[in-house]
């Protein structure tokens, strides 16, 4: 199961940032070293038909440089409003591609992707994690809930 | 000049789509940006529009029931809806075509698929 999920989130993560900001996401071993007070975060909740949440946390450096492949603009030209969105839509986008290779063929209903507090703390109660590097900059995407772990 | 509503809750996404619609060639069209179904639909009432483009998930009205607002209103129903999607497959797509979607894309779209996807439209759409 749990290979099966590896293998989605990563291919999720990989088609999601080379067509959207044409840069190569790789997955890595070790969690990013967290920066304080720059870690952002973003969720998302699955309604049905199984309930679970997603979770996508990236340094702001990061966010940045991929919000200025996304929107063309220089990094100075970007409000915090641009990149929280481009979080939001990287994570909405993320979890659509996974759930399509953990439950192919089925109807699902997502929440609305939400900015989360500012946490200096990794992801990792209760979820399971997965971490990438582009270049050498690290994010994380956790999973949770047990029942869309079991669909998996 | 062609009129096309792109309708999402998020201005990355929409700009994400714009920026695919101009690269396979719909580069002379007047593009009109909607956060939800409410505001599509207004923007669509608005002026004659070649062609909607619309998420589904989006707070105030969903992608699904502008779908069925455009495709039960007379003077819109010939507007072709392209459905762009963070929670499409194959079921959904099932349905959405039922309800009279032209068709149904997966995010992150890319302008091959999307051209293969337009191509019964881009020369009528492209063409001022």
């Amino acid at each position: 199961m749990r290979e099966r999920m590896t293998r989605a989130m990563h291919k999720a993560v990989a088609e999601t940032i080379e067509n959207m900001a044409f840069l190569e996401a790789l997955p890595s071993q070790e969690p990013p070293p967290i920066e304080e007070g720059e870690m952002l975060r973003a969720s998302l909740l699955m309604h049905d038909p199984v309930q679970g949440e997603f979770l996508l946390q990236m340094p702001r450096n990061l966010l940045l440089g991929i919000a200025e492949a996304l929107f063309g603009l220089p990094v100075e030209e970007l409000t915090e409003q641009l990149a929280d969105d481009a979080l939001l839509e990287l994570l909405n986008t993320v979890a659509g591609q996974f759930l399509n290779e953990v439950i192919p063929g089925q109807v699902y209903r997502l929440g609305l992707p939400e900015i989360e507090p500012s946490s200096d703390e990794p992801l990792g109660n209760g979820e399971i994690v997965w971490h990438f590097l582009i270049d050498d900059e690290g994010f994380s995407v956790a999973v949770s809930g047990s029942s869309l772990l079991e669909q998996a | 000049m062609k009129r096309i509503v792109v309708a999402d809750d998020s201005q990355t996404a929409r700009m994400f789509v714009k920026r695919c619609l101009q690269i396979v060639g719909l580069q002379d069209v007047e593009f009109c940006e909607a956060g939800n179904g409410k505001e599509a639909l207004a923007l669509l009432k608005e002026q004659p529009t070649d062609l909607l483009v619309t998420d589904l998930n989006m707070p105030t009205m969903d992608g699904e029931t502008l779908l069925k607002w455009v495709k039960g209103n007379p003077r819109l129903t010939d507007v072709p809806v392209m459905v762009v999607t963070s929670a499409g497959n194959p079921a959904k797509e099932e349905q959405l075509v039922k309800l009279g979607a032209f068709c149904v894309l997966n995010k992150p779209v890319n302008p091959a698929l999307l051209r293969e996807k337009l191509q019964p439209l881009l020369k009528e759409i492209s063409d001022a």
